[in-house]
């Protein structure tokens, strides 16, 4: 970590007592430097919004979306939820900062594909809001990230969306998660 | 002293600069969960082929007026079919109430006459092409009633399209007491996690 430096410059007169009797006035200037580094904080997330299907945690731990509707309890089919958390953030530069989705969709890790018409895999739409702008991606199965960062220094919040996508296929019963990471960093 | 006390003032600085409002964040990780519950949608009973009036449903009803009793024998079969999906594995079972398409009371039936009929039943799963998933119990009615049970793995039961059942009253060489006769065989599917 870079440290700020405060440093005090002192320019002092030298005073001899031999010359008190030609005193003149002379200027004594204090100069005071410091640099404020780029840095980046970003507190815990917040539910933005009620969402829909959707319960969310955060403790000590960590943050949780649940989605308490997820499917249809007669056809196995997705219902549309829909989650939104918001981060605040504040950079006093510019920032990198990265979404990323680990598994690219809540998929579930007890079974080993897709069979039989029926999928393992609950896509969504994730959606990212920073300073002004807005990215988004749908899940395909793969990880893969949203990039945001900004080259200005930016303070707000980091609102991310999250919408399931409902598709014509029931899901194989279990649980299915995934985790989405919120990478900042500073880009000096 | 004075020259110790500038430094000390430095110092405290510098600690602010590093833990106050502008420390490094590495960032942080949400959690997304969904669960889906282990589920089994069995519809209602629709009728394929057989000499009976039908009201179809979950609580189906297959009735045989006079004449058709008559002719009742070996080829006369009743077929009914219920749409299932499963997504998950299942037990399933099927239990007939009399063991006998079988005269709702009256007397005891005299020499040469009967107050039940046989039948032979067929009850399984099907793909949607109509192929049997796992096992194809099959059986012959003696009058005794019958309970059933068959487990699928998930993989066979998420092939399941139907269940289908298949009646056939066997030929019935006594005289039927008159009388309303019945029989009722229930088809139960469980999601087994």
């Amino acid at each position: 970590m870079m440290r700020a430096l405060v440093i005090f410059a002192l320019a002092a007169g030298i005073v001899t007592p031999g010359f008190a009797a030609s005193f003149t006035t002379t200027a004594q200037p204090l100069t005071v430097l410091g640099d404020v580094p780029v840095r980046c904080r970003m507190a815990q997330p917040l539910a933005a919004d009620g969402g829909s299907n959707t319960t969310f945690t955060q403790n000590g731990v960590g943050s949780e979306i649940d989605f308490t509707n997820f499917v249809d309890s007669s056809t196995g089919k997705l219902n549309a939820s829909h989650a939104q958390i918001a981060f605040p953030i504040t950079c006093t530069g510019a920032q990198r900062l990265t979404i990323i989705t680990q598994n690219g969709g809540l998929t579930n890790a007890n079974v080993a594909g897709a069979a039989n018409g029926f999928a393992v895999r609950a896509d969504y739409t994730l959606e990212a809001n920073w300073a002004s702008t807005t990215q988004s991606l749908q899940t395909d199965g793969a990880a893969a990230s949203l990039d945001i960062s900004q080259n200005t220094p930016q303070s707000g919040q980091l609102v991310l969306n999250v919408t399931l996508v409902p598709g014509d296929q029931p899901l194989e019963a279990g649980s299915y998660d995934d985790a989405i990471v919120v990478q900042l960093n500073t880009a000096e | 002293m004075r020259r110790w006390t500038k430094t000390f003032l430095i110092a405290i600085g510098l600690w602010l600069v590093e833990h106050g409002a502008y420390a490094d964040d590495p960032g942080g990780e949400i959690r997304v969960k969904g669960n889906v519950p282990a589920v089994c949608s069995l519809g209602g009973w629709e009728k394929q082929g057989g000499p009976a009036d039908f009201q179809g449903g979950y609580d189906a009803v297959a009735t045989y007026d006079a004449a058709t009793l008559a002719s009742l024998g070996p080829g006369a079969a009743l077929t009914f079919v219920a749409p299932l999906n499963c997504n998950t594995a299942i037990t399933w079972s099927f239990a007939t109430t009399k063991g006998a398409f079988a005269l709702d009371g009256g007397p005891s039936p005299p020499t040469g006459f009967s107050d039940r009929w046989l039948y032979d039943l067929t009850a399984a799963p099907y793909t949607e092409g109509g192929s049997v998933v796992g096992f194809r119990p099959s059986l012959t009615s003696d009058g005794t009633p019958v309970s059933e049970s068959f487990g699928l793995g998930q993989r066979d039961a998420e092939t399941i399209h139907h269940m289908g059942i298949v009646f056939t009253p066997v030929s019935q060489p006594l005289r039927m007491l008159a009388g309303h006769y019945s029989e009722t065989i229930s088809l139960t599917v469980s999601p087994t996690i």
